[in-house]
């Protein structure tokens, strides 16, 4: 299979898995926000008619305001299309259609740094911090995980392999958010190295900005591979094992190739491909690989 | 690929890993067994009552901080009475000592007597102290309100109220310093020559005198506040850490076990039927499969928890629905090596049953796999209720480790450097966890005979 092929595979695929996932999501919401959503456009219509003065002073009695603002509620929810039950088609699509847009609203509590309470915008600046920082921690995690594994399996059963797959287990016994809170506790409380915050207070045009932001994600950046890695390592030394006992190896270890060389090659093909990760069927070690991969926080 | 049951306990016992395993879990069974007959589950469900915490201290560290240091911080003391009644000519009498030693290196931050009296008329309640100089000094004497029948009455005496004050400064000329703006409990527990503590037992006595009738004291606490308390402390909420710790225990047992073997008798049935079905069926089932696959677990499980609702059993509920999916492509792909061999070929040729042979022939041959992945499911499932909860969407009835968490969290305890809320529970959560990997693993050793060399 083509690399392009497999991308456009792949991105197919990852389309279709979004799309069923905000349909579950919305269909899991949807009553809950139908009446959330008609409550904030009454009570919009309300405050509407009540700051108008003008208005206000020329309904003679009460019952003729009240069935003026019923009326007024009623056109809102008609034109906002909330008169259609939210499971009806146009309402989900639309629905959808507002997601993939990232058009959510505004936030009653939260605002970006810059002020605004967008949900788009919140979302938006959030996401180029969170990248860099899974991007930077998976590659380093990555690399070392591979380079320990390998090492674990070419000496197995020696000290450094036990320590391995020793702290591979208890590592990944630890919640990451508590050794998170943990780590700040200690290296920005107890012994104040690092700062509490992940982001720097700096504006980007700032000289110093780059350094900063760099020493503002080392404390986060150090716990994700602390936690990470053995896991990694664990996985690569699993599959270096099984690989190693092999017919074929055995083959190029008579013939005098080196083995470390080939099943390394072997082994990062087959771990780097996102689908090992996924099609994990021999070593039930990495069914719970993937269960804690993915229920992990 | 057959395994007898002796023979997977022969090796499982040889394995020094998967005894560390079952021992950890015998302490944390013992620890649930305890949390069960200590502390009713009643009392546990007002975790989360203000009230019913009253008497505790607020942010102590656990008592034994003290063994490490050489000035002992004050204890934060709860002390129950040794009653005594008496009865001369028409007089009833009712004494609660309260005897206790007091050998820290600071005052007590105050002290509070609560007591519940049933009584009739007006009984005469006097408090007094007995220091270790021998100096008596009174604290305090009042009338309960009369009542002309039989009554229940509660309240409190404070170290703040100003009577008590008053009643001290009579002992005044005891002491060789002025008495003036210093509190009560300060000069209660003061040398006489110097405002310094005074070490060694104290006995506060409580006398209710009556001439009516027999009077009952229902309830009688001491509490001399101080700032450690206890095996593990309390939070800002006045909690015992000590009481969540240990009820904690049994919950994440239950949420761990519970939805690890839903997920893994789900995961089995549903993957063993889709291999061994195989063509259309096998196809429709692991597309279903995969699409749950790529459901993002976490954002999923908030959702449901902030809409559905957030019960214990909801969340197990949640949680077995995305922990399948993995061991049902593993199940699926061992039953279609084994749906090929011929004692399962011989059987579908005299007619047996699919679920006949899918419980009679192949699900047995995939049971240590599945006692395995059970061990090994237990503590994704663990962090993950605990990591839900820590985001403040557990149940508020049934306070987990990871509540707590949260709680210290939201309360900033890493900032102000409250240890003793932040490691214990993570800790307990981490050494759950780590004994169901521990007995994983030994159980793959022996499955998987390849990692062993």
């Amino acid at each position: 299979m083509g690399f392009k092929k497999f991308l456009a595979k792949r991105a197919i695929t990852m389309f279709g898995v979004l799309m069923a996932t905000l349909l579950v999501t919305i269909i899991l919401v949807g009553s809950n926000m139908d009446s959330i959503s008609k409550q904030s456009a009454a009570l919009e219509i309300r405050q509407q008619v009540t700051n108008n003065k003008s208005l206000l002073s020329s309904f003679k009695t009460t019952e003729q305001l009240d069935s003026y603002i019923a009326n007024q509620i009623k056109q809102r929810i008609t034109a906002l299309g909330l008169d259609q039950p939210w499971y009806s088609p146009q309402r989900i699509g639309l629905s959808m259609y507002k997601i993939l847009t990232l058009d959510f609203g505004h936030a009653k509590f939260l605002t970006s740094d810059s002020g605004s309470s967008d949900v788009r915008d919140i979302i938006l600046e959030k996401l180029p911090r969170t990248i860099l920082l899974f991007t930077t921690a998976t590659a380093i995690v990555s690399v070392l995980g591979i380079f320990l594994g390998t090492v674990a399996a070419s000496k197995v059963n020696s000290k450094l392999d036990k320590i391995t797959s020793g702290f591979a287990i208890i590592s990944s016994s630890f919640p990451v958010w508590w050794i998170g809170v943990l780590m700040i506790f200690v290296f920005a409380f107890l012994y104040p190295i690092f700062p509490a915050r992940a982001t720097p207070d700096l504006s980007v045009t700032d000289p110093g900005y780059w350094g900063s932001l760099l020493y503002h994600m080392a404390l986060p950046l150090i716990t994700l591979v602390i936690i990470g890695f053995g896991s990694w390592a664990y996985l690569v030394r699993n599959f270096l094992v099984g690989v190693l006992q092999e017919d074929f190896i055995t083959a190029k270890r008579a013939a005098g190739i080196d083995e470390k060389t080939h099943t390394v090659l072997t082994c990062t093909q087959e771990c780097s491909t996102a689908n090992s990760y996924n099609s994990c069927t021999k070593p039930i070690w990495l069914s719970w690989g993937c269960n804690n991969h993915r229920s992990s926080i | 690929m057959s395994f007898s049951t002796r023979m997977i306990w022969k090796e499982f016992s040889h394995s020094k890993i998967g005894i560390a395993g079952i021992v950890i879990l015998v302490i944390l069974f013992s620890m649930s067994a305890i949390a069960f007959v200590t502390i009713p589950l009643d009392s546990f469900k007002t975790w989360n009552d203000p009230t019913s915490w009253l008497q505790y201290p607020k942010s102590a560290q656990p008592a034994w901080v003290n063994y490490f240091q050489s000035e002992k911080i004050p204890e934060h003391l709860i002390i129950k009475p040794a009653s005594m009644s008496q009865q001369i000519g028409s007089v009833y009498f009712l004494t609660d000592s309260f005897v206790f030693n007091y050998n820290y290196d600071g005052f007590p931050s105050d002290f509070i007597y609560q007591y519940t009296a049933q009584y009739s008329g007006s009984p005469l309640l006097q408090m007094s102290v007995t220091r270790p100089d021998g100096v008596e000094i009174q604290i305090i004497s009042i009338s309960l309100p009369f009542a002309s029948s039989t009554v229940t009455y509660s309240s409190m005496i404070f170290s703040t109220q100003d009577v008590i004050a008053k009643n001290i400064a009579s002992a005044k000329n005891k002491y060789a310093f002025s008495l003036d703006d210093i509190s009560s409990e300060k000069i209660i527990f003061s040398k006489l020559d110097q405002n310094q503590i005074l070490k060694g037992q104290y006995v506060f006595r409580v006398h209710l005198y009556d001439v009516s009738e027999k009077p009952v004291l229902a309830k009688s606490n001491l509490v001399l506040g101080g700032k450690v308390y206890g095996i593990m402390g309390t939070d800002e909420l006045r909690r015992d850490l000590s009481v969540g710790l240990l009820w904690g225990t049994p919950l994440a047992l239950f949420i761990g076990i519970t939805v690890s073997i839903g997920s893994v008798v789900l995961g089995l049935v549903y993957g063993v039927y889709a291999g061994y079905k195989g063509r259309a069926t096998d196809e429709v089932l692991m597309r279903f499969n995969d699409i749950i696959y790529a459901m993002p677990a976490l954002p999923l499980l908030i959702i449901l928890a902030v809409t559905i609702g957030n019960s214990i059993f909801l969340m197990v509920g949640f949680l077995v629905v995305f922990g399948w999916v993995g061991i049902a492509k593993v199940s699926r792909s061992m039953a279609l090596q084994i749906k090929t061999l011929q004692y399962v070929e011989a059987a579908k040729l005299m007619g047996q049953k699919d679920y006949k042979i899918i419980f009679k022939h192949i699900l047995p041959q995939l049971l240590p796999y599945a006692f395995a992945s059970i061990a090994i499911s237990v503590p994704a499932a663990i962090t993950t209720e605990a990591g839900l909860s820590f985001l403040g969407l557990g149940d508020p009835s049934f306070p987990t480790w990871g509540q707590i968490l949260h709680d210290a969290s939201s309360y900033s305890a890493a900032a102000r450097g409250m240890w003793w809320w932040i490691l214990p529970p993570g800790i307990m959560i981490a050494v759950t966890g780590l004994a169901f990997v521990f007995m994983g693993q030994a159980m793959d050793g022996i499955i998987n005979p390849k990692l062993r060399h």
